[in-house]
């Protein structure tokens, strides 16, 4: 039952996480902008930032499940670290691994700061990280 | 790579969009009933309802008002979903999950006409609890 109950969770802070990231930025940030008049444009984004970022704590809950999920597959820290986890068909995991690392170091030098164009890298490692899940999950076959 | 797997990954991409949009409007709910009283809120989200995207190079009249954005990733969710269907029993979570859309899509009627802070709460625990559901549904 934990396991399912991790796999849940795991889920669910990605899809607040990344949902709240791309939402924000390509969606209703872009569309509340022409909101006429500008100052109730602006008022409503304001508002809507009221809450900051849900990066670290998603972040804390992804890291803590997805340990706990990657030892139900027999895979240990030290195997992550020595890179016994990478072999064989651990393909999927280091891209995932590797791309969520990157989005760390996005979270912890831009945070909930104007990052430029770095938010597109940010939501570019995103997308790779849940092609990589998705085959974690299912397998190159599907 | 599969279909399938093409499949499954479009509807994970698109589960996290439906879920930040529904997270935008928990947000701004609580954010204008904080500091506005309960006519100026529904006035605020009324007009944030009609906010169109996209914002640039698109014509305005041919710009999709928030809702609709909300439409298309449930019609999306609801195709790839059901081409994902036929690698799963028929399970009472499975049946409980699609119970739930359904009245996601019900409440989302709703919200496309006028969203109200009490329906896009339920809104956003429905989508919570989907997600959740969805989880015990994953292959392991």
């Amino acid at each position: 039952m934990l396991y399912w109950i991790c796999i849940s969770l795991h889920l669910l802070a990605a899809t607040l996480w990344l949902g709240h990231m791309f939402v924000w930025s390509l969606v209703v940030g872009p569309a509340i902008k022409r909101v006429e008049p500008p100052a109730t444009a602006e008022f409503l984004r304001e508002r809507s930032l009221f809450m900051g970022g849900l990066g670290w704590p998603a972040l804390a809950v992804l890291i803590a499940t997805g340990l706990y999920l990657l030892s139900m597959r027999g895979i240990s820290p030290v195997d992550l670290v020595t890179g016994a986890a990478f072999t064989g068909n651990g393909g999927a995991l280091a891209i995932k691994l590797f791309l969520v690392l990157l989005m760390i170091v996005y979270q912890a030098v831009w945070g909930h700061r104007q990052a430029g164009g770095a938010i597109y890298f940010d939501m570019l490692a995103a997308l790779l990280v849940l092609g990589a899940s998705v085959v974690l999950v299912r397998g190159w076959s599907g | 790579m599969t279909g399938s797997l093409v499949t499954a990954y479009i509807h994970l991409v698109l589960t996290v969009f439906l879920v930040g949009y529904v997270l935008y409007w928990a947000i701004m709910a609580v954010a204008l009933r904080r500091t506005c009283d309960p006519d100026e809120t529904l006035r605020l989200l009324a007009v944030a309802n009609r906010a169109r995207w996209p914002h640039v190079v698109v014509p305005w009249a041919l710009r999709l008002p928030l809702p609709f954005m909300a439409w298309a990733f449930l019609l999306i969710l609801l195709a790839t979903g059901v081409a994902l269907l036929s690698g799963h029993d028929w399970s009472p979570v499975l049946l409980l999950k699609l119970a739930l859309v359904a009245a996601l899509a019900g409440v989302q009627v709703i919200l496309t006409r006028r969203p109200v802070p009490t329906l896009i709460f339920v809104s956003f625990g429905l989508a919570l609890v989907i997600v959740i559901l969805s989880g015990f549904l994953t292959r392991t």
